[in-house]
């Protein structure tokens, strides 16, 4: 035993270059090895396993990387697996070991050499040579010397396919009482692999004799002979305690390491080379690591032809795009000349060109900016702003303030600086969007206010008392009082030059001669009221004198008495039966809907009713005009929405999908949210292109009222006012949880406001997104 | 199953099922022009370890459902960081390999393949400050400081925050 023991130690020690794992085999007594089939060994403890003819494996040290080899021997099978765990996946730790397991077959690619500069190639090889030098601790002019007449010889070894390192397709171990044999590559490619079984080191003399002698490279081309390499031969037996004589002899012995190094076939180097760094320690590998990492780099988007360098940049987001350009002078111009780029980027996410985005492109062009870095700026505009909506929770800034006297609110509108809401009650309320003062109420109605609309500092309102009156914000003075209608007023808007109610695409209406029309129409009014007509008044300038004909009397009141002593009446437009309630205009055309359920297309300037548009079942409550389109979206009380043609009059499309009346509809391009009333309490996502229903966002129960643009919605309803990705139709978050009752919201770019009942008060709610700065 | 011979650059000859092979466009419509499939169809563009590469996914990709108009369905969920998660591993190769996949997919005509290739490069990009980039890329700087400063100030697209 003794004897048999020494023997082995020396076959051990003479393998101490390539260190004692590397030469491991299977136990021939199976039954003795009740392990599991895969273990992890520290190196330490393979001495003593090899000698007890245990499982063995080599481990890698964890610094080197992650990722382990396993030699798992169960009976005859042995095999070297990837033991991933975690580790696959961690990518660099993956591309680190390749990098190193590589270097050598990859130096030596034709290819690699013909990009690499020359240069640059010499020092990778020298590089790589004094990192090896350094690994085997030896001396570095020492190792250059030998391996620079080496290196002529690399070059005419094939490259290998390394994968297959890792994933061995054929791994039998042909005869396992005297050796081990496992396949490192494709079939038709193989290196078989031959090593001492260490049951058999008691007698390994005539184990050795039993495999031909090492022998010069040439006659290891053919790769699929066995190939046996006695390292035994390389270095005398040294007792493990004389350290240093041992490293005496170890570097002495170098040169004939290396040049044996040099005969190997590529694939056997490979394993060696692979064996050798998982004995390296940290300090070397991360030399190694480094000087090879660039070797493998690529710069991508300057290889590829343009077409590929395109398709990977369609793939980045703004932010990494802005990075991309700022890497290089040829990654600057891949980007920065690329309007293309920006536009899908702006189209994939849902944006849309409105009026802010066109002065902005009017402002870059007087700079003479390129277009890319006009639609650059615009889509960052368009960026930020969502950023600050949906994901800049922390920005968020509330501030509330109550409303006194109020039973219900009928209406809000705001701006930066002012926020007018109408009460049930004969008063409009005026505050200070930052301050919440209250900066003045507007109390000449005789009757509640249900309706108003403003523009710049002209305020036009609608009452209970059958009239229109028009307000100079400025001094909060009532300047005209149109008498006419016999009713109620339900909607006031106001028609200014080409602008319509709805936001119109600018880019859109230059394609759209039509609606042009709106500029031979000046700015007027246009109020609908119960008592089933609509009539058109001029919009007064702040300077117009006042115009207020106290003795007219309205229930005398008609067309003709209207158009000589009001000289801002333009018109009537009859035909409905019942109360009108909303009206939509797009330039010349007036659409109007009607509790009589139909929607009314009326030409402005003349007053023709174009189309009466017939297919709700009960009122009408909600009109909305889609310019790019030239369609209108109704719905009612029969819980369907429908498109219209406008200029046939045609109906289109009948969405369904809502149970109970729709109270509010209205669009963004190809979005189209509508709202329904209680016990339906959800806002839905439709697709206009499409026609279908893309989202159903659940809201608490309630009436719901929100407003809605490219990324976001923003609903109130009961007691939560929510916040909702559109593109997802994910809830974002809850703004405001607190309240009783949400009566009205609204929002711009920075701010949305709510009036909300709050412990039995009214309060008004302002929540500021993010910086006020604009973009 | 027929089988198709394909003979790499380095005149490495490739057995694989007709299906397999027909991932790649220009392999079926080759196919299709030759009217028969006993000829080897010789890729001068890509070498016997890249289309060893690429044979693994089309092999693992055959019996995928071939949608010639995806751009539809679903466009707002797809991300470009989704990558099915055998891609991701197969994709997990050094750069030279990534790259000669990406051309490979290119010139052979594979989509999917081509798309998820271009992904990977996207990914490596994505979320990295310039510095990154370069280090991941090793791409020298060729900026002045001057340069440098004036383009970084063209990409100042945050808001203040």
């Amino acid at each position: 035993m003794n004897e048999k023991k020494k023997d082995s130690l020396s076959v051990l020690d003479s393998n101490e270059f390539f260190g004692e794992t590397t030469m491991v085999s299977p136990s021939i007594d199976v039954s003795s090895s009740p392990r599991p089939n895969v273990e992890r060994f520290s190196p330490c403890s393979t001495k003593k396993d090899l000698l007890e003819g245990n499982n063995i494996m080599t481990r890698i040290p964890e610094e080197l990387s992650r990722v382990s080899l396993q030699f798992d021997s169960k009976g005859s099978q042995q095999s070297m697996i990837f033991t991933n765990n975690r580790c696959l996946s961690d990518k660099e730790n993956l591309e680190n070991l390749q990098n190193l397991l590589y270097l050598h077959c990859d130096l030596n690619r034709p290819h690699l050499s013909c990009e690499l500069p020359s240069e640059h190639r010499e020092k990778c090889l020298k590089r790589r040579n004094s990192s090896l030098s350094s690994n085997l601790h030896a001396n570095k002019r020492f190792l250059f010397n030998s391996q620079s007449d080496g290196n002529k010889k690399n070059e005419t070894f094939p490259s290998t396919n390394y994968s297959n390192v890792f994933y061995p397709n054929n791994c039998d171990s042909k005869e396992v009482a005297s050796e081990t044999t496992f396949s490192l590559d494709a079939p038709n490619n193989s290196v078989n692999y031959s090593y001492f079984s260490p049951n058999l080191l008691g007698n390994d003399s005539k184990t050795r004799q039993s495999f031909p002698p090492h022998s010069s490279s040439s006659s290891h081309n053919s790769l699929h002979e066995p190939v046996i390499y006695d390292f035994s031969s390389e270095n005398p037996s040294i007792h493990p305690s004389n350290h240093l004589s041992s490293q005496k002899n170890a570097v002495l012995k170098l040169a004939q390491l290396i040049s044996s190094f040099e005969k190997l076939p590529e694939s056997v180097r490979q394993y060696l080379l692979f064996h050798l760094l998982s004995r390296c320690g940290k300090h070397a590998v991360q030399n190694i690591h480094k000087i090879l990492l660039p070797i493998f780099q690529k710069n991508f988007l300057t290889g590829f032809p343009a077409e590929i360098t395109n398709l990977v940049l369609t793939h980045l987001d703004a932010p990494s795009l802005c990075a991309v350009s700022q890497v290089s002078h040829h990654w600057y111009k891949l980007v920065s000349s690329n309007e293309e780029l920006w536009k899908s980027l702006f189209l994939k996410d849902g944006f849309f060109w409105d009026s802010i985005d066109s002065k902005i492109r009017t402002m870059c062009l007087e700079q003479s900016l390129s277009a890319c870095a006009i639609m650059k700026r615009v889509y960052f505009r368009h960026f930020n702003l969502r950023e600050r909506w949906l994901h800049a929770p922390e920005k968020i800034k509330r501030c509330s303030f109550p409303i006194h006297g109020v039973r219900l609110i009928t209406k809000l509108q705001f701006d930066d600086d002012k926020i007018i809401v109408s009460t049930c009650s004969p008063r409009i309320n005026i505050y200070d969007t930052k301050t919440g003062v209250l900066i003045r109420s507007l109390e000449e109605h005789e009757g509640d206010v249900w309706t108003f609309e403003y523009v710049g500092d002209t305020l036009v309102t609608g009452s209970t008392d059958r009239t229109v009156r028009v307000w100079d914000l400025r001094t909060g003075e009532c300047k005209q009082v149109f008498y006419g209608h016999t009713s109620t007023i339900r909607c006031i808007k106001i028609v200014q030059g080409n602008q319509s109610t709805t936001d119109t695409d600018d880019v859109e209406k230059e394609n759209r001669p039509a609606s042009n029309d709106a500029n031979s129409m000046p700015p007027y009014i246009i109020s609908s009221s119960r008592d089933c007509t609509i009539r058109l008044w001029s919009l007064p300038c702040l300077d117009d004198p006042p115009f207020v004909n106290v003795n007219e009397n309205p229930d005398q009141n008609n067309d003709f008495t209207s158009a000589t002593t009001n000289p801002f009446y333009i018109r009537t437009l009859r035909g409905h039966t019942d109360s009108v309630r909303e009206v939509a205009c797009l330039g010349d055309l007036i659409v109007s809907a009607s509790y009589d359920g139909t929607l009314r297309v009326w030409k402005a300037s003349t007053g023709v009713c174009l189309h009466v548009l017939r297919g709700h079942v009960g009122r009408v409550y909600s009109v909305t005009i889609n310019p790019s389109r030239q369609q209108c979206i109704s719905a009612g009380t029969d819980a369907k929405i429908r498109i219209w043609n406008l200029e046939s009059g045609e109906l289109l499309q009948t969405l369904h999908g809502h149970s109970n009346l729709v109270s509010q509809v209205t669009f963004n391009q190809n979005i189209l949210v509508s709202a329904s009333a209680p016990p339906d309490t959800s806002l839905r996502v439709w697709d206009l292109n499409t026609g279908s229903c893309r989202d159903i966002l659940k809201c608490p129960l309630g009436h719901i009222f929100f407003q809605h643009d490219e990324s976001k919605v923003v609903s109130g309803s009961h007691s939560t006012l929510q916040l909702w990705d559109i593109r997802s139709g994910k809830l974002v978050r809850d703004l405001l949880t607190d309240l009783d009752i949400i009566w009205q919201v609204a929002y711009n770019e920075n701010v949305c406001v709510a009036a909300v009942l709050r412990n039995n008060r009214f309060w008004i709610e302002v929540l500021e997104f993010g910086s006020t700065k604009s973009s | 199953m027929s089988k198709i011979k394909l003979i790499s650059s380095d005149n490495e000859e490739f057995v694989v099922d007709q299906l397999i092979a027909e991932r790649s466009m220009l392999i079926k419509n080759m196919l299709e022009d030759v009217g028969e499939i006993n000829v080897p169809i010789p890729l001068p563009n890509v070498s016997s370890n890249v289309l060893r590469k690429v044979l693994e996914w089309c092999e693992h990709h055959k019996n995928d459902l071939y949608s010639g108009t995806e751009e539809e369905s679903d466009i707002r969920l797809k991300k470009s960081t989704d990558i099915d998660e055998w891609d991701r591993k197969f994709m997990a190769v050094d750069q030279e390999m990534l790259f000669e996949i990406v051309l490979a997919s290119n010139y052979l005509d594979i989509k999917p393949l081509l798309d998820t290739g271009c992904k990977t490069v996207a990914n490596m990009i994505r979320g990295k400050s310039p510095e990154d980039i370069r280090k991941t890329f090793n791409i020298p700087n060729d900026f002045t400081p001057e340069e440098e400063e004036q383009i970084r100030k063209e990409n100042e697209w945050a808001e203040d925050r």
